[in-house]
């Protein structure tokens, strides 16, 4: 079974782009690397499915600068830059268009669940050159019948159908010698439908060679959301191997997506457990946490097929840019920094992967959008509301975080503490309430508040960055522990986007 | 048949001519004139020519000169209604409903607005109209006229074929919406038709895109039929066991029944012929393949995509009345322009009509047997049909449609909510039909049904629901209803005081339009353009919107029809834009005011009283209404003159049942709806 790129004459290498989008964020401590450098990093504990993959990631970090945004909108800005930018097509489409070369279809957007109407925003990351959003398939033999077995561009389906129409002809003439003046109205009408048919099948059979392979399997009908997505990553895989699309956006789900994890075992909504501060028990954590390693379990088989194909003396993924994540960082309270975003792929030469990019200030998602558009060779110098490409995707320097220097130091006060620090979540996976404020010199500060503090003071906006806060505290358990707060700011003035993302 | 020719000429003749002059008319949006010439037969009787006569001589006169200011195509014609198109009689009978409308607007004194018409005349428009032109009407069934299946039928009936439904593979969440249908996924949306329901598909061909994704669904519904569980699929659809692997004599039966069940009645024998030549000597992957296309070629055939195709009788008129006897004296139509529908067509009339569905085995059993048009087994059929599940679809489909309820979808973006005030009416309408209720029971009953999300609007009743304990880590779930006895809530019951329903038709005017229309069968036309909004309260100045919207519209020609619609529409008042029911005090408070009177006098004082009206003095007028309907319905098209006397019998044999019984409200049920229709002359005829 040969490919069409493989064999094709072509000389130029096509070029593929892919989105894995995850659902509902991310839970932060399990994800965040939090100390490395670009070359030197160790992996999150949510990373482990697709460790193996390191030398071909390009891992971005302080992505996003929005404090707090709604699932719609953080989608939007997914593929889109910003939310307001609902006039213009999603930067997939624009790559599509640019890319698209001689491929049959220009682009496949997929999911795996229908529509939410109750913020229909939550269910799109494609947008036409409209800004509308661009409808879904989520059945992967469907799409497969679309793509290989369509009379269209198949000369075995072609010849199928042009029997079987030659059949419904016959068989109607044998009608018409039946039929009265109504009946022979209908049955022109239908012949001319027919007709039509037969037409465009002949005019596709005089312009275009055979070109799909015959022996593709067609994917089994899934039993669940598993072999649903399994299948479909296949069938991606094989689309762009055999040319028959260089452009693919898939959703894992809805941005707030209901589904229920009944495969994994799981009975409650994933957007649900996804709020797991509000929400917190130690089984819904677990609950949470399986279904996220089952995304990045996707995001590696989606890996492996790429690397399985070869294609242009290599492998079909290094002519691939593949773009997985989110819309939001923190998926209880939808802090819209720290979002996760993973390119991989080395887009014939023009990402430089192996690497850990964790950028001095928050960005904007559009300047990982534009900087991606020039990659592909679209000549743009604004997208969304962005025109500042994003620096550091082809190996070229940019300003990385470094944390400047602060002093940490603590009051007590009677009932109330003040104290400056490093405001960090627990390191215990086991207890992902909690929070912590570093001091140098004395034991980390506990804090452990209601849902209505944590939201207020936006502690998963601030969390990794140095604050001040006033508090009270209480004793538990022969240490001491904030459970009200009362002011906090950043150190270094740091402040949530004024928008409501 | 010489007369139905020379009057199709005539049409043709008609039409040609008109085409050219005729901008669009439109009442409601529909064209009062077709666009094609299809002139009917018009009953050359005696009286016929005397309605012809007297219409041309002496009522067309009277509109030229008391309508034409208005109704006129020199003029902007109000409503669209330009009466010198209806000068020739044959246009006038074309027009049906637009002469009734004209009739009964004069009849009332509504028309002329200004300057009402002098009594003189009024009485010859409407002797002519009682004592020329209706007696001169006869019951006719409609033309031979196939048609293709519509989107749901196609759905239906492919799963009934196939024994399963084809798919779609997509995840179902709370709150979202999926489509899990492939059918309804891929084949464009119906349009509704002239008869305002989807099933009239006669306006919507057959298209290219319909044939080409259905080449597609019956490609993925074989892939399924013939994959790895083909010998279970197989064996089920022929009932016999079929072992694998599978051998021709067994390809034969599998198409044999395929053949059966998608044309509905036998294949015509060359066609079957054909395929066993085909298949015979094949087996193994050759016969599946060859199966394969044997079993698209059926599902894309024109004997399986449209209804009624080839069931006029091929013989003379004469030889064809031979078979089923009909209820209706057969002197009361043209003898040799109509024909009995033979058993299978029957049967797929029925099924389509109850089911939305082709006939599945035991109804096919029965019309090959040749005993569907006996009068019991009929019956027995029908009542067999109802209580079956897939009776479910009249109200989905055709109660839907009727009542627009879909609209109901647009009430809340939160799906679980939307369903429950959308599946409300729905289950309501199943048990009015499922459990035989009387027909009243429509507008008013002592239960409903409701689940946790409608809760809310029952109150005084609300305990009787089983207690909803959403389980954990869910957010917002759709939910069943129940069945929840009205004991203490006397302002709800029925269909129009469904949350669902006077949410989505929010404010008086949209309410009492519907009323009128969709309960009353009271047709309006558009209101004319430019008229303005409601003006606010001026300085000093405390009206109610009531009072202020009635100075507004008191002009004559808004008048004209506001005096119909808005004493419905404000007499729902009390309930909120949500559905709610305001209290005593807010009610108070708001200065609501659901008082009215019916055009011809009845005083209401608030919504329950005008319930009690519209089951009383107005119950022959809902009654005819819900005939028209359902008829149209199950003819798939819109009524016309020669389907007014079948309605009239219909109606009359449902006061009869009541006069024979206690009481109309009591005794009159829907299966007595449901048989009549399915028992009436267009029903069980074709011309």
């Amino acid at each position: 079974m040969a490919s069409k790129a493989s064999s094709a004459t072509h000389t130029e290498v096509p070029l593929r782009f892919v989105t894995l989008f995850k659902p509902n964020g991310v839970h932060p401590p399990s994800w965040n690397i939090n100390e490395g450098s670009e070359f030197d990093f160790r992996m999150s504990p949510m990373m482990a499915p697709f460790e193996k993959h390191k030398d071909d990631l390009l891992i971005l970090d302080n992505m996003g600068d929005f404090g707090f945004s709604s699932h719609a909108n953080s989608t939007r800005r997914f593929l889109s830059g910003h939310h307001r930018n609902t006039n213009s097509a999603s930067v997939d489409q624009i790559i599509a268009d640019k890319i698209r070369g001689e491929s049959p279809v220009r682009s496949l957007e997929l999911t795996t669940e229908g529509l939410f109407p109750n913020q229909i925003g939550c269910s799109y990351i494609s947008y036409d050159q409209q800004g509308e959003p661009i409808p879904r398939e989520s059945d992967p033999q469907l799409v497969f019948d679309r793509l290989f077995r369509n009379p269209m561009q198949n000369v075995s389906k072609r010849k199928e159908l042009k029997s079987v129409l030659d059949r419904v002809i016959e068989d109607s003439r044998d009608l018409l010698r039946h039929s009265g003046v109504e009946d022979r109205r209908i049955l022109d009408q239908y012949l001319s439908v027919v007709r039509g048919t037969e037409k465009k099948l002949d005019r596709i059979a005089e312009q275009t060679p055979d070109i799909q392979p015959a022996t593709l399997q067609r994917p089994l009908a899934p039993g669940n959301l598993d072999e649903q997505v399994e299948a479909m990553l296949d069938l991606i895989a094989v689309s762009l191997w055999t040319d028959s699309t260089r452009c693919v956006s898939y959703m894992l789900g809805n941005s707030n997506s209901r589904m229920i994890f009944d495969f994994l075992g799981i009975s409650e909504q994933h957007h649900y457990l996804s709020h797991f501060f509000r929400n917190f028990s130690r089984p819904n954590l677990d609950a949470l946490l399986k279904i996220s390693l089952w995304h990045m379990e996707k995001f590696d088989s989606l890996m492996n097929r790429l690397k399985g194909f070869s294609d242009h003396s290599g492998r079909l993924l290094d002519h691939c840019v593949v773009l997985f994540g989110s819309g939001m960082g923190h998926s209880d309270n939808h802090t819209a920094t720290r979002i996760p975003i993973v390119l991989a792929g080395q887009g014939s030469g023009r990402l430089k992967t192996g690497r850990y990019l964790r950028y001095a200030e928050n960005q904007e998602l559009g300047s990982l959008h534009l900087s991606l558009l020039r990659l592909f060779g679209v000549d743009v110098t604004r997208f969304g509301e962005s025109q500042v490409p994003l620096p550091g995707l082809d190996g070229s320097p940019i300003e990385a975080y470094q944390e400047k220097i602060f002093e940490s130091w603590i009051r007590y006060q009677g009932e109330e503490v003040e104290v400056q620090g490093r405001l960090r979540l627990s390191d215990d996976l086991n207890e992902a309430r909690i929070f912590y404020v570093d001091v140098k010199g004395s034991p980390p500060l506990r804090i452990d508040v209601e849902f209505r503090d944590f939201h207020h003071f936006n502690l998963a906006y601030h969390c990794g960055t140095p604050i001040r806060l006033r508090a009270q505290w209480r004793d538990q358990n022969g240490s001491r522990v904030i459970t009200k707060l009362e002011t906090l700011d950043s150190v270094f003035g740091k402040a949530p986007g004024t928008a409501r993302g | 048949m010489r007369h139905i020719i020379q009057h199709a000429l005539l049409g043709l003749l008609i039409g040609a001519v008109l085409r050219d002059e005729l901008k669009s008319n439109s009442v409601h949006g529909q064209s009062i004139l077709k666009n094609e010439a299809t002139v009917t037969a018009i009953p050359h009787t005696e009286g016929s020519l005397r309605w012809h006569r007297d219409w041309m001589n002496e009522v067309f006169p009277i509109l030229e000169e008391q309508c034409s200011h208005c109704h006129w195509s020199t003029v902007e014609a109000e409503a669209g209604l330009e009466f010198d198109k209806l000068s020739d009689a044959g246009m006038a009978l074309e027009n049906h409903r637009v002469l009734k409308s004209i009739v009964r607007a004069v009849d009332s004194g509504d028309m002329p607005p200004e300057n009402p018409m002098d009594p003189g005349l009024r009485k010859k428009v409407q002797s002519w109209y009682e004592d020329s032109y209706r007696p001169s009407l006869r019951a006719l069934p409609g033309p031979h006229s196939p048609r293709r299946l519509s989107r749901h039928e196609l759905r239906y009936s492919i799963a009934s074929v196939f024994g399963f439904e084809p798919e779609v593979a997509i995840i179902e969440a709370e709150q979202t919406v999926v489509e899990k249908s492939l059918v309804l996924k891929l084949l464009p949306l119906d349009p509704p038709g002239q008869s305002g329901f989807t099933n009239d598909t006669h306006t919507n061909p057959l298209t290219e895109t319909h044939w080409e994704q259905l080449s597609l669904i019956v490609d993925s519904a074989l892939e399924t039929l013939l994959g790895s569980e083909r010998e279970q699929l197989l064996s089920q659809l022929i009932g016999k066991e079929i072992t694998n692997p599978v051998d021709s004599s067994d390809a034969i039966l599998v198409l044999e029944a395929i053949y059966e069940r998608a044309f509905r009645r036998p294949p015509p024998e060359n066609f079957l012929e054909r395929a066993i030549m085909r298949i015979q000597s094949k087996e193994d992957d050759e016969l599946l393949k060859e199966l394969k296309s044997e079993v698209k070629a059926i599902l894309l055939s024109p004997l399986f995509l449209y209804r009624g195709l080839l069931t006029a009788p091929e013989q003379s008129a004469d030889d064809a009345l031979v078979g089923r006897v009909p209820s209706e004296p057969l002197n009361n139509f043209d003898l040799d322009s109509a024909w009995p529908v033979d058993d299978y067509e029957l049967a797929s009339r029925l099924s389509f009509f109850l089911w939305c569905e082709a006939p599945d085995r035991a109804l096919l059993n029965v019309a090959a047997r040749g005993d569907l048009s006996q009068s019991k087994i009929y019956r027995e059929q029908i009542n067999r049909m109802l209580d079956d599940d897939r009776s479910k679809r009249l109200a989905e489909h055709f109660a839907v449609e009727w009542l627009s309820l879909s609209e109901i979808e647009k009430v809340s973006n939160n799906p679980p909510v939307a369903h429950a005030l959308l599946s409300q009416p729905i289950d309501y309408f199943d048990y009015l039909i499922r459990e035989n209720r009387p027909i009243t029971e429509l507008l008013a009953s002592n239960y409903t049904f409701a689940n946790a999300h409608t809760a809310k609007f029952y109150p005084k009743d609300r305990r009787h629901l089983a207690t909803y304990r959403k389980q954990r880590g869910i957010e917002v779930e759709a939910l069943a209803n129940q069945r929840l006895e009205l004991a203490s809530t006397t302002e709800r019951g029925g269909i129009l005081t469904m949350p669902g329903v006077l949410a989505m038709n929010r404010g008086p005017v949209v309410r009492g339009t519907w009323m009128l229309e969709k309960i009353l069968g009271v047709h309006l036309p558009d209101p004319p353009a430019n008229i303005g909004q409601v003006p606010s309260n001026e300085k000093g100045e405390d009206l109610t919107f009531r009072e202020r919207f009635e100075l507004h519209r008191s002009q004559p020609s808004c008048a004209s029809c506001h005096q119909f619609i808005d004493p419905l529409g404000f007499a729902l008042d009390r309930y909120t834009r949500d559905g709610s029911y305001l209290s005593n005090d807010d009610a108070k408070r708001m200065g609501i005011d659901t008082r009215g009177e019916l055009p011809d006098g009845q005083s209401f004082s608030d919504f329950a009283e005008l319930r009690e009206l519209l089951l009383s003095v107005k119950s022959e007028q809902v009654a005819r209404n819900l005939v028209e309907r359902l008829l149209s319905y199950a003819l798939c098209r819109e009524l016309e003159w020669f389907d007014e006397v079948t309605v009239d019998t219909i109606v009359e044999k449902l006061i009869k049942i009541g006069e024979n019984g206690s009481s109309f409200r009591e005794e009159v049920t829907f299966h007595d709806l449901i048989i009549l229709v399915a028992d009436s002359l267009p029903f069980t005829h074709s011309r």
